[in-house]
This record gives structure tokens, C-alpha cells and sequence, in this order.
């Protein structure tokens, strides 16, 4: 009676069997995220080496989730950090309470803040993941906790060795 | 040591010069209307305005050398950088251009070998264009330290030129002699002030108007004839 | 319909009575619909440059500046037809035309007149392609201005306060024209004490504060009001702090005490709050003589353990001390150790407050006239110190009730004062001899047609001037004319102190004490020969503050225990045996009590630093060890025991002091009003309720509601007016019950050698706050002695050069500065740069030499 109900399952499993896997056995095979992924953020420069960044608060100010904390101050002569007056003398995301919705990317007005498709954030304590503008800084290498070894494009449709994922392009 | 001031710079309305500074005040009921006087005084002593200057007006006036910079950078006849002796301003509005004011300036230009709104190195001449200077029957027209001249070709406004420079007495077109910017700006100041001593020759013209009447006191307003002040309203 | 007293007129279909004379826009702001302005400010006086508030008035041809036409009657009135809504458009695309797109480094930007109505009444986009004008940006204008000319919408405000209000036309419109600008006078810096007021009327970031420069955006702020802590004048203020640091006070508008106003030095005067010297926890002298931390428990038990068994003790509180404070330290002292020698002048030791009530100028130990009056009377006697210098906000009432209320104001003093610039009778008496020339005062020149009512002005001087005679002569003045008395004793504490009975001769609600005390210099004095055993000094730094630095400091080495309640480890507190470290004004729910006697709160915005508290709550503890338990533990504990044991208090609601009054602020028409769908909430127009989050609830939030600007934010707070305490109105106590001493002897004249020592405070100096001020401790002078120039030749000194001053064996080198001074009188200002005029004031009189 049931024979029917059965076969239909077995072909699903076998169907099943010789497709491939979805799972991949991370961290050494990673997928890449789509380039639109809100991941972690990246702080841009000028052509010059400027920072684009100009202290301004306004992404701290839009952060639903208060995770953003920035401190301004003035740009002097014999330390210029950014065109204009003013710099993020301090810059830090909070990314225990970031919760990557990219309201302070719409917010900033110089386009300094814009968000990478790297999702590896973890740490060990609290400190670690409250990110300082040294790291967030476009030129700061993103640090992995795990080399990679194969990286799979968003759709798996291509297969490279791992390198950095540069997303913020 | 009453000539150096505060910071160090030696003060323009000292002396006789403070005299005549007082005389001028005198003249109005509000003291501080006596600002624009004193400013061309100021300009009449030093050839333009001073900083210096400005402060010393301000003391005497009982202003802040603020209010003293405000009220005169309005007006550009109050120079704030150093001028040349003799300013050339050539019109270069409608009428004057339509007939041939460019060709003035550049010749004057050319002659003075400066562009238009510098001084010559040697600090005689000084020349800018200018806007109109209701004088457009006789365009092109310029002036020379105010007094007017029409109907210029490039080669009579380039001679004018020379000759003041050869020391000649040139005379504008209402036949005023034309003097030098500081004396017009010292005349300028002075008018109508009663100045101890120097009756008759300093309050003899008020530059752009008439001297005032010999009955008037300081301090008096001019009356206005029956026909005026009834305007209809 | 109408009659003299009021007007109808229609706004928006909607029909007011107004007074005659009002202006359209106040008038229209009363109804809730709000006429957008930049150039209009309450404070000044209309100048309709802007043209911002334009409306449209039914038959008038053309629309018309709201901030300058005053209501008629029948006036129809359109704020938002077609015609004035074109109009505020265009004006503002043309305000915008040059303004710079720098908000987001701006610091107005966020709370931003120019932002908010642009966003409620602009265009929307601009059509204007061309560059923009440009200038050098953010120009130094002084040390604590910073002025951004290309933002300048050039609405005057800053002109007009500078010249108008404070008369320091510093700031100008210069190169008028189409390169109209605001500028100072070339190098020199805008160097006024309320230059501070301009960056907060400033309806653009043009103006901005160079201490606050980059330090925080609006949406940062967590803001609490509260009253300024340095002089008697009480400016209500607002504190606002980011990460819990004090980064910015603004003023709030008060029409009773401050107008809009504030002087720099409460302005840029708060760092101390934050100083890293604050002490966070009790110390105590240890064996090697090195202090070291211990517990509340231990430092109270040992003070309590001094306190105990009939010991000596003298109580000196000093000028910051709140009110609460004041009826805590009062009662310690009287009723719990029970000791009468309790006194809270320092700096003014022995100023005869009491006379002011002996002398009947009035009923109370304090002011029987409120600023208002002085604001409004007819005629103005001012024997004070220096307003400019040292009640700065005082001099700005007072130079708005000659200048623009033409009250007759006759100055009396031995040197020149700031007023003297517009007084209509200077009385320039001799050293030593106000008196006199008070009591000539109405047999001279100056007392022709002065009218009533009259308001006298005291307020104590130095050791130089007979205080005591001056107060009875101003006595005798006050009632042939019936006058009433503004006291103006010198800290934001010193009449809350008064009030309080903490006080030699008087107890709290200015009762005469029967049996009084002895004042600060004598129990300093009895400290110093060893006849205290334990002296208690709450915020008094008598080392610094009191006229004789050399008793003070002979006190504090007589043997008494020595326990200091303070803010920071003063010479006085690292020279005591225990220190008690104390809140600071903006860490402290608290009043302070103003020269008018007007009381108004502090709300708490900070947390105390360490485990510093209260002044009262260390008395509640002490109490409680000496066995008397008074069962305080909030603010509004101490003030029901206030009003149940002070008669002049036993009115004051506390809680009308802290509430905003009982109208809501006005919720403006489209755009301003309040969302049904929001409880509580002010709808923003495009934004929201942005910013919102961790701040919202919070009293005064900057950017809580609309518009943001302070002017409309200041506008509920005037609804904080404070409360005037009662004045008792009992049998005035005779003469013969006061034994105040006048602190030092009265100058004899002819006797005495020397010049009469006239000592005042400089509104920037060294005082323990204001220096650690990162913004004003580099503005403090040079000390300098004032010397008249006839002296002067006798002496050959002349201007710039150095004299020897020396009175009671001690000496100082100050800068002689000529100066229209009576002859034979001296002025020195106290804590200028590196000298302590206290070493000096020991005496009434000091010598001058040539430095040789």
C-alpha cells in the first residue's frame, strides 16, 4: 500500500545523493557572499591618502542600534588626517550590537563608510569586537581567524584559491 | 610718549592734527557722525587709511576701532591700502564704453605700464575703472583725484598723464586744479570745520557742494529755504 | 471689541488680543504659529534685516517684516498664503545661495536655525549653479570664539547683542556691499566677557566656541538645567554632557535674572567639573604625614570621634555651597556640636551683611530688591564692586535699565568702574570716604531730579573701605527715600548661605542670634592660638580666599583638627588632617539662592567622581554618628525640614522650582505640532523624531523637539523661574544685637601712613574653579596695582613700572597702571597670574615704593 509513498521518497533521496553538497566543510572552503552582503565596514580613503571619514557623527547618529561611537577633532597643520577641518579622532563600531542594517552607510555624507562582504567576526572577549578606526581603515588587512583554502564565487558556479576578499571595490 | 599708542605704532591725530580732528567734531551735535571727516582726514595726513588711523578716530569719537573699520570700508574713497598720488578713474559704463573708454584704459594702461586697479611703483599714479560718473555728455570721461575730464582720446588722456608728471598744473573740466589725494582727502575732511587760523583757504569749498554759510556755528544744522522740506507727500 | 489696553487682530483665521505695541511676531508665536526668523531675537531690539519673517497683512500693498510691525487693531494677518510662503522660500534659497554645505562638521549643525527652517520652510533645491562665495575658514577671533564667515546669513545678531547689550562693539558688518562680512577690527581680538552669547544666538555655525569645537554633535548631548556656579547673579544654565564628561553650558533665558545672557566666565568656566584633580575619595593624614584613601565609614568616624566631648569646634563654609548644604552645615554646627561660631565669609570675611537688615535697608540679611527692580527703577545707586568684573550679567541689567530705561544710575566709588562709561553722576569720593559721600550724597549735584523709586546697590568691598559705616550711611540714603537694597554678596552660594544662619549673628530665616559667635577671623584666629580643637571647613579655601593669608595659614597649623570638605586638594585641603571630597554643581540635585534671593534648582547630570558627595549628606552622616539622627536621604528631605524650622521658606514649593511651569510649551502650527499618533512626542517634520535612543526622556534634550534652535528650547525653560523666598516680617532687630565685626579696623585717616587698599576681583583669574578652565586659565592677567598718577609722581613711578607694595611685613612686586583712582588709594585685583593679593590685604592699608 504504501509502496508508492516509498518510492517517491527513495527518488528524492537518491536525486539527492548525486547532487552536490550544499554544505562545505568551512573554514577551510569558504563561499563567497554576494557583492551587495552587508558585512563589516571599512572606513575609505582619497586618491590622496586622505581619510575620507570627517568626524561627522551622522552614522553614529542614524545607528538603530547605537553601535557606532565617533569623537571629532581638528585637522592642524602638521597633522592633516582628512580635507576639510575635521577627523574621527576616534571611530569605533561596536560589532556585538551592530546588526548590519547599512543606515549609517546611507547616512555618511562622504561615502568614508561602506560595508565589505567579510562576515568572519568573532573574538574571544568583548574588547575584540569593538572595532577601532585602525582597523577599520580601508588599508588595514582584514584578519581572518582561519586560512582559507578554496573560495567558491556567491553562486558556486566558480571555484578559486582563497585570497582577500576584497568587497569594498 | 603720548604719540606712541597701546601697541606700539606712532598715532596719526596728534598735535595740530588732533587740533583740526576736534574742530571737525565740533561741527556736528553727534560726535560719532564726525567719523567719515576724520577717516579722510586720516587719509589727508597718511595717503590712505590707516590702522592706525582708524584706532585714533575711534579714541576720539569714543568708538571701537571696529565700528571705525565698518563705517569706512563702505565707502571706497576711503582707500585701506596705500593709493597713488594722483587716482585716475576712467568710466567704463555705457555712454563712455560706446565711445571708446576701453581705448583710454588701455592706453593709460599701457603708459602707466600697470592694469587697471593697481599704483605705478613709484607711487604716483593709481588707476581704476569706474562706474558711471554722471558725466555722460562728455563721454569717455574719467576723473583725476575727482575732477573730471571729457571727451578723451587715448592721446589726450596719455598727455594729461605726462603732464602731470612733468609737474604742470593740469586743470579739470569745471577748472578746478587737480591736487593731490591727500589734499583732496585733507580738503575733504576739513570742509566747513572753522579751523583756528586758517579762516578763509581751508573752508573756502566743500568738495562736491558749498561752503557753509558765515553766520553758521558749529554744531548748527544748515536752515532749509521756504521752498523746501515740503515735499509732497 | 477692543480697548486701550489690548488689540484684535486676526492671525491665520484665527482672532488674538494683544497688547498695542507688541510685535506681530511674539504675537503670532503666542498663538503657536511660528513665523520663521534669523534676525529677530526677544532680547534686542528688531532690525528686519533678514526678511525671513515676512507675512502678509490684508491691504497692506507689500508683505511686511513680522519681528518689526506691531499689532493694530483689526489687523489680518497670513502667514502661510501663497504670497509670504514665496517669499520665505525665496529668501531662504537666497540665504543658501552661499552658505557652505558643511553641516556635517558643523558644530551647529543638528540644532541649527538655518538647518530647521530650511528643512520646514525652504525650497527644497536650489537653482543656483554659479561657486560659491568663499572665505578663509574658521578664523580665531579670540580664545574662545571662532567665526566661519562663509555660513554668515548676516542677520546682525551678533552686532547687535555686542554693541546693544554688552557695549563691546567688537564685531562688525565691514567691506558693506555685495562683500558684506562680519569681521573684528583687523587683529585685534573680540575680546568681550560675553562674547560667549553671540555663538548661541548665532542662527548659523558661523559664530562657534573654540572649547567646544568638534567635541560633540547635539544628538551626543545629555542636557540638564541648572545655575551657574561662580557669581551671586545665579544665570540659570544648561549643562550638557557627552560620555559623561560636562562639554558645553549654554544659557537659559530667565526674563527675572538673565534675560537670555550669560557671562563667559560661566560659559567656558566648567571644566573644573571635570578636572582629573577632583578628589573621588575621602583621604586621610596617615602616620608619615602622607595621605591616604580610606572609607567613608573611617573618615566620618574619626571626624565624628573629634566632634565628640565638648570639643572647640569652628565652622567655616565657603561661597559654592548650595542651600541645602547651607541648612545642613547650620545645623550641624548649632544644634548638633553646638557650637554658634559658624560663619560663611571667606573671600568677604566680615562684609556686615547683618547691617543691611540693622540698617533697615531691609527686612532681611540679603536683597530687598529684586533685579527686576533694579531693571525698572528710576533711579540706581550703585556702591558695589566692580559689576563687570564681578557680577557680570549685573552690569548688563544695569546698563539696560540706564541705556534703554533711562534710570538715572550715580556711581560711588574711589576708581573708576566699568558703569562709569554711562552713569549719569559719577561721585568719585575720597579713599576711605564712601560714607561720607554717600551721606553728601543727596546735598550734591547728583541728587538733582533723580526720581523713584530707588534701588541701592551694596555690596562688600575691600579691607580698605568702611563697610560698616557705608552700609549705615546707605541706611540712613535708603530711608529718606525709601529705597529699596540689592545686596550683592560675591558667590553663587553666599546668600543661601545667609538665608541658612550660617552666620555669626544669625540664624536661618534671619532671626538675630542671641547669643552670637565668632566670625571667620576670629575662629581663624582662635585656631591659631590653639584655642580650637577641631575646625571644620566646608569649600573654603581660607588660604586662597580669606583678606589675611598669613592667619589663615597660622590657623591651619594651630593644632586644630583640621577637616576639609572640598572639590579639589586646595593649599587649605592638603593642609588639613582629614579631606571629605565634595560634589560639584552639576553632579547634585541643589539650589542656589541668588543676590535677589530668588532660589532655582540644579538638576543632577553627572555622576560625583569616585565617591565624592553632597556637603549635606556628610553633615546627615556626622549628625548621625554624634547620635542625632535627622532621617535625610533626598533633596527633598532637607527641604521639608527647611520649610518646617526657616520662616521666610515655609512657602517655597519645591517641586515649582524643578517643574517647567503649568502651560506646555507651544506646539507650532504644520510641522511643530504634536502628533496624535506620538504620545509625548513632537513630530519633525522630514526626520522624525530623529535622532532618538538612549537620550529621549531626558529634560531639555538638545534635538528633542522642534525647532531645535536654543531660542525656542530656552522658551519652556523660562517657565523655570525660581522662587523669590519670603523676607520674615518680624521686629527688626536694634542695633545693639549685632556685634559683627567689620573684619579689620576702620581706616582712621589722617593717622595712618600708606594708601587705602582697595582690592576687587578681575572676572578672569586664578580662583580654584576658573583655573582649571582649559578655555579661560590662559586669559587671567597680569597683577598690576592701580595707583592715581599724582601719587604716582610723588612716588616716581610711572605706568609699566614695577612698585613694591608692602603692608604687615609682607611685599609683592606688581606693575604700577595709572588710573582714575582717588588719591591715596590703591587697587589690586585679587589672583591674577602668580600672585595672591590675600598676602597683601591683611591690612587697610598698604606702602608703595620704587622698585629700587
Amino acid at each position: 500500500m504504501a509502496l508508492p509513498e516509498i518510492l517517491t521518497g527513495m527518488r528524492v533521496v537518491i536525486r539527492n545523493v548525486f547532487k552536490g553538497k550544499e554544505t562545505m566543510s568551512y573554514p577551510e572552503v569558504r563561499r563567497q557572499p554576494w557583492p551587495r552582503f552587508k558585512g563589516r565596514h571599512v572606513l575609505e580613503r582619497h586618491p590622496d591618502g586622505l581619510e575620507k571619514c570627517i568626524g561627522c557623527e551622522l552614522c553614529a547618529g542614524a545607528c538603530p542600534a547605537d553601535a557606532i561611537y565617533v569623537v571629532g577633532a581638528e585637522n592642524k597643520p602638521g597633522a592633516r588626517f582628512s580635507p576639510g577641518e575635521r577627523y574621527a579622532q576616534i571611530y569605533q563600531i561596536n560589532y556585538l550590537r551592530c546588526i548590519f542594517c547599512g543606515l549609517c552607510v546611507e547616512a555618511c555624507p562622504t561615502e568614508a563608510l561602506l560595508m565589505t562582504t567579510e562576515y568572519e567576526i568573532s573574538g574571544t572577549s568583548r574588547d575584540d569586537l569593538v572595532y577601532t578606526k585602525e582597523q577599520l581603515i580601508v588599508d588595514a588587512p582584514i584578519q581572518r581567524h582561519w586560512d582559507t583554502k578554496i573560495e567558491y564565487s556567491p553562486d558556486r558556479t566558480t571555484k578559486q584559491k582563497a585570497g582577500r576578499d576584497g568587497a569594498s571595490s | 610718549m603720548a604719540d606712541i599708542s597701546s601697541n606700539g605704532t606712532t598715532k596719526v591725530l596728534v598735535g595740530g592734527h588732533y587740533q583740526v580732528a576736534k574742530s571737525i567734531v565740533s561741527k556736528y551735535p553727534n560726535s560719532r557722525s564726525a567719523v567719515l571727516p576724520l577717516l579722510f582726514l586720516v587719509q589727508g595726513i597718511e595717503g590712505h587709511v590707516t590702522d592706525q588711523g582708524m584706532r585714533d578716530v575711534a579714541g576720539i569719537l569714543g568708538l571701537t576701532p571696529a565700528e571705525v573699520l565698518a563705517s569706512g570700508s563702505f565707502y571706497t574713497m576711503l582707500k585701506k591700502k596705500p593709493t597713488g598720488e594722483y587716482l585716475i578713474s576712467v568710466c567704463r559704463n555705457v555712454s563712455c564704453a560706446h565711445r571708446g573708454a576701453h581705448k583710454v584704459i588701455n592706453a593709460l594702461s599701457e603708459r602707466l605700464d600697470i592694469d587697471p586697479g593697481a599704483v605705478t611703483a613709484d607711487g604716483r599714479f593709481e588707476l581704476e575703472t569706474a562706474e558711471c560718473l554722471a558725466t555722460c555728455d562728455g563721454a569717455p570721461s574719467m576723473q583725476i583725484n575727482y575732477e573730471d575730464f571729457y571727451n578723451l582720446t587715448p592721446e589726450s588722456a596719455v598727455d594729461l598723464v605726462d603732464r602731470i608728471e612733468r609737474g604742470e598744473t593740469v586743470a579739470g573740466e569745471r577748472g578746478e586744479t587737480v591736487r593731490t589725494q591727500r589734499e583732496v582727502s585733507y580738503e575733504t575732511a576739513v570742509a566747513g570745520a572753522r579751523l583756528p587760523g586758517t579762516a578763509g583757504d581751508i573752508e573756502a569749498r566743500t568738495v562736491g557742494g558749498e561752503s557753509p554759510p558765515e553766520d553758521m556755528k558749529a554744531g548748527d544744522r544748515p536752515k532749509l529755504r521756504d521752498d523746501e522740506g515740503t515735499h509732497g507727500g | 471689541m477692543s480697548d486701550n489696553d489690548s488689540v484684535t487682530l486676526t492671525i491665520n483665521g484665527r482672532e488674538v488680543a494683544a497688547e498695542p505695541g507688541r510685535l506681530l511676531i511674539d504675537v503670532a508665536e503666542e498663538l503657536g504659529v511660528f513665523v520663521p526668523r534669523f534676525c529677530y531675537h526677544p532680547g534686542m531690539k528688531p532690525v528686519a534685516v533678514c526678511r525671513m519673517c515676512l507675512v502678509q497683512i490684508e491691504g497692506q500693498r507689500k508683505l511686511q517684516p513680522a519681528c518689526s510691525t506691531p499689532v493694530a487693531d483689526g489687523m489680518v494677518v497670513n502667514t502661510q498664503e501663497a504670497g509670504a510662503v514665496d517669499a520665505q522660500e525665496g529668501m531662504l534659497e537666497f540665504l543658501l545661495i552661499n552658505h557652505p554645505l558643511d553641516c556635517p562638521i558643523c558644530d551647529r549643525g543638528g540644532e541649527c536655525p538655518l538647518q530647521d527652517q530650511t528643512y520646514k520652510h525652504g525650497p527644497g533645491s536650489s537653482r543656483y549653479v554659479e561657486p560659491k562665495r568663499t572665505y578663509e575658514k574658521a578664523l580665531e577671533i579670540s580664545d574662545l570664539v571662532v567665526l566661519d564667515r562663509e555660513r554668515c546669513v548676516l542677520c546682525w545678531r551678533c552686532v547687535r547683542f555686542s554693541d546693544e547689550i554688552a557695549g563691546d562693539a567688537f564685531i562688525q558688518l565691514v567691506d558693506r556691499g555685495p562683500g558684506t562680512q562680519i569681521l573684528t577690527f583687523n587683529d585685534e581680538p573680540f575680546d568681550s566677557y560675553f562674547s560667549g552669547n553671540t555663538i548661541q544666538i548665532c542662527p548659523v555655525g558661523a559664530l562657534t566656541s573654540k572649547p567646544y569645537r568638534f567635541v560633540a554633535r547635539p544628538w551626543d548631548l545629555k542636557s540638564a538645567p541648572s545655575v551657574c556656579s561662580y557669581c551671586s547673579v545665579g544665570c540659570p544654565i544648561t549643562n550638557e554632557s557627552r560620555d559623561e564628561k560636562l562639554v558645553r553650558c549654554q544659557a537659559l533665558p530667565n526674563e527675572n535674572v538673565n534675560d537670555f545672557w550669560i557671562c563667559d566666565k560661566g560659559r567656558f568656566g566648567y571644566h573644573y567639573v571635570d578636572s582629573d584633580e577632583r578628589l573621588t575619595a575621602p583621604l586621610e593624614r596617615g602616620a608619615n604625614d602622607e595621605f591616604q584613601d580610606v572609607s567613608w565609614d573611617h573618615a566620618l568616624e574619626r571626624v565624628a570621634a573629634k566632634l565628640r566631648d565638648g570639643a572647640r569646634v569652628g565652622v567655616i563654609a565657603g561661597g559654592h555651597l548650595t542651600t541645602e548644604d547651607a541648612w545642613a552645615i547650620g545645623k550641624l554646627a548649632k544644634n548638633v556640636i553646638g557650637t554658634r561660631d559658624v560663619d560663611s565669609r571667606v573671600a568677604d570675611a566680615g562684609a556686615p551683611y547683618a547691617d543691611v537688615m540693622i540698617s533697615g535697608l531691609s527686612p532681611a540679611a540679603g536683597s530687598s530688591a529684586t533685579i527686576n527692580d533694579l531693571a525698572t527703577a528710576r533711579t540706581i545707586v550703585w556702591m558695589g564692586p566692580d559689576p563687570k568684573e564681578a557680577l557680570p550679567v549685573l552690569y548688563l541689567k544695569l546698563r539696560g535699565a540706564v541705556l534703554d530705561h533711562n534710570a538715572k544710575l550715580i556711581v560711588v566709588s574711589p576708581r573708576r568702574l566699568s558703569l562709569d562709561g554711562f552713569a549719569t553722576h559719577v561721585v568719585r569720593s575720597e579713599a576711605g570716604g564712601e560714607a561720607r559721600a554717600v551721606d553728601e550724597l543727596m546735598s550734591s549735584p547728583a541728587a538733582d531730579d533723580i526720581g523713584d523709586p530707588m534701588v541701592i546697590c551694596w555690596g562688600p568691598s575691600s579691607p580698605g573701605r568702611d563697610d560698616a559705616g557705608v552700609v549705615a550711611a546707605l541706611g540712613r540714603l535708603g530711608a529718606a527715600r525709601d529705597a529699596k537694597v540689592l545686596m550683592c554678596p560675591p558667590h553663587s552660594g553666599s546668600q543661601g548661605l545667609l538665608d541658612m544662619g550660617v552666620h555669626p549673628s544669625l540664624d536661618a530665616g534671619h532671626e538675630t542670634a542671641a547669643e552670637p559667635g565668632r566670625d571667620t577671623r576670629a575662629i581663624l584666629q582662635a585656631a591659631a592660638d590653639g584655642r580650637l580643637d577641631v575646625l571644620l571647613l566646608f569649600g573654603a579655601d581660607v588660604i586662597a580666599d580669606f583678606p589675611d593669608a598669613d592667619l589663615a595659614g597660622r590657623a591651619l597649623g594651630g593644632g586644630a583638627h583640621v577637616v576639609t570638605v572640598e572639590l579639589f586638594p586646595t593649599e587649605t585641603a592638603t593642609r588639613s588632617d582629614v579631606l571629605l571630597p565634595s560634589a560639584a554643581f552639576a553632579e547634585r540635585e541643589g539650589t542656589f539662592t541668588n543676590l535677589e534671593r530668588r532660589i532655582q534648582k540644579l538638576e543632577p547630570l553627572l555622576e560625583a567622581p569616585g565617591v565624592a558627595r553632597e556637603p549635606w549628606r556628610i553633615c546627615v552622616a556626622l549628625a548621625r554618628l554624634l547620635g542625632d539622627d535627622w532621617g535625610w536621604h533626598s533633596f527633598v528631605d532637607v527641604w521639608n525640614d527647611i520649610r518646617s524650622n526657616v520662616r521666610t521658606h515655609t512657602e517655597v514649593d519645591i517641586d515649582a522650582l524643578s517643574a517647567r511651569g503649568p502651560t506646555p510649551a507651544p506646539q507650532y502650527e504644520s510641522g511643530y505640532e504634536k502628533d496624535p499618533s506620538h504620545s509625548g512626542g513632537v513630530v519633525a517634520g522630514p526626520g522624525g523624531q530623529y535622532p532618538k535612543g538612549y537620550r529621549s526622556g531626558t529634560p531639555f534634550q538638545t534635538g528633542q523637539n522642534w525647532p531645535l534652535s536654543w531660542e525656542l528650547r530656552g522658551f519652556e525653560a523660562r517657565q523655570r523661574p525660581g522662587i523669590v523666598a519670603g523676607t520674615p516680617n518680624g521686629a527688626r532687630p536694634s542695633p545693639s544685637g549685632s556685634t559683627t565685626s567689620t573684619g579689620s579696623a576702620a581706616p582712621d585717616g589722617e593717622s595712618a601712613d600708606g594708601f587705602v587698599l582697595y582690592a576687587g576681583r578681575m572676572i578672569y583669574d586664578e580662583g580654584t574653579m576658573i583655573s582649571k578652565s582649559t578655555a579661560l586659565r590662559h586669559i587671567a592677567r597680569r597683577p598690576f596695582v592701580e595707583l592715581n598718577e599724582e601719587d604716582a609722581k610723588e612716588l616716581e613711578l610711572s605706568e609699566g613700572d614695577e612698585a613694591v607694595v608692602r603692608a604687615n611685613g609682607t611685599e609683592a612686586r606688581l606693575e604700577v597702571r595709572l588710573a582714575d583712582i582717588a588719591r591715596g588709594a590703591v587697587f589690586i585685583p585679587y589672583d591674577q597670574k602668580g600672585f595672591r593679593a590675600n598676602t597683601l590685604t591683611s591690612a587697610p592699608r598698604v606702602t608703595l615704593a620704587r622698585d629700587l
